[in-house]
């Protein structure tokens, strides 16, 4: 009895780690915001995102920011996203709030916009004060 | 050897030869052999007078001693692996989505394609120390699934649950039927506990399913047409998933399914739960009527309430739950009474409750003589029709409207399914049409039951889970719900095989 509970628990620390693998794995080679990022720098393209099923609510604007990517304390890469928030809030107050650096894309987005960083109006996030 | 079993005698090694699941059943007493001649069992008959070829007195007993190891029929094996890689696959979202979640449900599906291969052969058997592994990792997934957004406390003890599951299949897995019993006992208390506790838990989910069927359900019981009513946007704005919903638009059987759970409880995912506790309760009536050993109708039961996604299920309002007690009790009233008026009623009641349902109802009537066909088409269909009919008459133009939304909506493919279409879609924005899914699902089912259909209930059932499965690999929308029912049909095939020849 004791060996086959044993041995579940060591299939499932092993499954754990192959989770926490996996997501490590994702961060450093397919984050979509760093990949994003990278875009920007290298001046391919200034499209953050053009996708999704996340859009900016009524009286919501579009902010881009540069963000950390953290996981605990380990800082992996920088991010660059489109968050959604109220018009209301400046970018100041939302870069404060994220711990990164913010600039507004769109003041009043809307679902034909094709310009910009946040096409759309789509956002990865959304934050509520 | 495998899960550290011991060999302790030479007719333990005789017994590892054989799957228990092949060889004459104990239980296949005289009562049970007259219910196979009256119900005309050609296949139970013929396989009477020609019995495996490997089976040897030697090995006939499904008497298991203390850390034997265990075997299963090679399909058996393969359905129960199919379902749980889908459990695990398609539980997993987010970031690992496409690392993990399609590639397993993908494996998955390759597995379930080797069962319908393998069904009714005289494969060598296959040791349950995979299936141990893969339930261990099912429960472990369920620790680190994503949730719908619960209260603390729920949070807590939807993911406490899967680590108790961890120490259950450890039990499991020492082979003996002590302990065998007690774990599956505990994980199915616990786990249905779990599930009950989801509306508590989670009283206010942000998913439209919960809310329209909510709404709808609440409009039934006040006499207005339930198709004509408007449900509050959970999400406030915050998704476009390619689609505005602006009707109910699920079938009125779950409305119908819902409403006394609503008018008591105030809640109606009550019945999920209950759904999780009658399937159990029909998964072990299916086991003592196939003759089983006890251990494969345990380990469907494991694999049935350790799903990753289990609680998700309840919390989301997903009607999946629904499904599959329909299809456990079409199993469990077809080896009952085979030509009887209650399993037509209840496999029509699949279509009845979900729109996607489409091959699996072809396979069924094609399997039936000329006159059961007939039977089972006025049976079934008055029963389907009862349920549709009414709000047809009600208001016919809502009612078709919330019945056809989801065949116009969403506008594209939804980017976080588990399917081939979203990855296409993800990595290229090229995808095929909306119909491709149900073309597939005709051609695959179409595939498997040229293979299975002579190899009956089983047969069916196999068939059925596979053009399902291949229908939300290619679909627009494919998510854990779906996959839930299709992991369900896999373990009722997976059942049905380890006894193959007592249920054409």
């Amino acid at each position: 009895m004791t060996g086959g509970a044993g041995r579940s628990i060591g299939i499932a620390l092993l499954t754990l780690a192959v989770w926490v693998l996996g997501q490590v794995f994702y961060i450093v080679a397919f984050c979509q915001p760093h990949n994003a990022w990278k875009r920007v720098q290298t001046g391919d393209s200034q499209v953050v995102l053009d996708r999704g099923e996340g859009v900016a609510r009524a009286g919501d604007a579009i902010f881009v920011c540069e963000v950390p990517h953290r996981s605990g304390p380990i800082e992996w890469h920088l991010d660059l996203m489109c968050y959604c928030a109220p018009a209301t809030v400046g970018a100041d107050l939302l870069s404060a709030s994220l711990g990164g650096s913010c600039t507004v894309d769109k003041l009043v987005p809307t679902r034909n916009d094709e310009w910009g960083s946040c096409q759309r109006a789509h956002c990865n996030r959304h934050v509520d004060f | 050897m495998p899960c550290g079993y011991r060999r302790e005698s030479l007719a333990v090694a005789i017994d590892e030869l054989v799957p228990p699941s092949l060889l004459v059943p104990r239980p296949q007493n005289s009562a049970s052999l007259r219910r196979s001649r009256r119900s005309g069992s050609v296949v139970a008959r013929r396989s009477s007078r020609h019995p495996p070829r490997f089976l040897t007195r030697a090995t006939m007993t499904t008497d298991r001693k203390p850390g034997a190891p265990q075997f299963v029929s090679a399909s058996t094996a393969d359905a129960l692996l199919a379902a749980m890689m889908l459990a695990v696959g398609s539980s997993t979202g987010g970031h690992l989505l496409f690392l993990f979640g399609l590639p397993l449900t993908v494996a998955g599906f390759v597995v379930a394609c080797r069962a319908v291969r393998n069904y009714g052969r005289p494969e060598p058997p296959r040791s349950l120390s995979s299936t141990y592994v893969w339930l261990t990792v099912m429960a472990t997934w369920g620790i680190v699934s994503p949730s719908t957004g619960d209260t603390v406390w729920y949070e807590v003890l939807r993911r406490t649950y899967p680590v108790a599951g961890i120490f259950f299949v450890g039990l499991f897995a020492s082979g003996e039927e002590k302990w065998q019993r007690r774990a599956t006992v505990g994980a199915v208390v616990l786990g249905v506990l779990v599930c009950a506790a989801a509306p508590f838990g989670s009283p206010d989910p942000p998913i439209d399913v919960f809310a329209w069927t909510q709404t709808s359900v609440q409009a039934l019981l006040r006499a207005t047409h339930p198709y004509t009513v408007l449900a509050p946007d959970v999400y406030h704005g915050r998704y476009d998933p390619g689609y505005t919903v602006s009707v109910y638009p699920y079938m009125p059987a779950t409305l119908l399914a819902y409403a006394p759970w609503v008018g008591v409880l105030g809640d109606f995912r009550f019945a999920l739960p209950a759904c999780l506790l009658i399937t159990i309760g029909l998964i072990h009536a299916i086991g003592r009527r196939l003759a089983l050993d006890p251990q494969v109708t345990r380990l469907a039961m494991l694999a049935l309430v350790l799903h990753p996604s289990g609680p998700r299920m309840m919390e989301s309002g997903w009607t999946e739950p629904l499904l599959l007690t329909g299809a456990a009790a079409f199993v469990y009233l077809t080896l009952r009474k085979p030509g009887g008026v209650g399993q037509a009623a209840a496999f029509f009641l699949l279509p009845a409750l979900k729109q996607y349902v489409i091959a699996p109802l072809f396979m069924y009537l094609s399997r039936l003589r000329p006159h059961e066909r007939v039977r089972a088409l006025v049976t079934g269909g008055s029963v389907g029709a009862l349920t549709i009919v009414p709000f047809l008459i009600w208001n016919w133009h809502a009612t078709f409207s919330g019945i056809t939304f989801q065949m116009e909506a969403p506008t594209g493919p939804r980017l976080g399914s588990t399917s081939l279409v979203a990855l296409m879609a993800v990595a290229s924005g090229v995808y095929p049409a909306r119909w491709a899914s149900v073309a597939t699902q005709m051609i695959v089912g179409g595939i498997a039951w040229l293979r299975l259909r002579n190899d009956g209930l089983g047969g069916l059932v196999l068939a059925s889970a596979l053009s399902l499965y291949a229908t939300f690999l290619v679909g627009w929308q494919a998510f854990v719900n779906y996959y839930y029912f299709i992991g369900g049909l896999l373990i009722l095939a997976a059942m049905l095989s380890a006894r193959a020849e007592a249920t054409a």
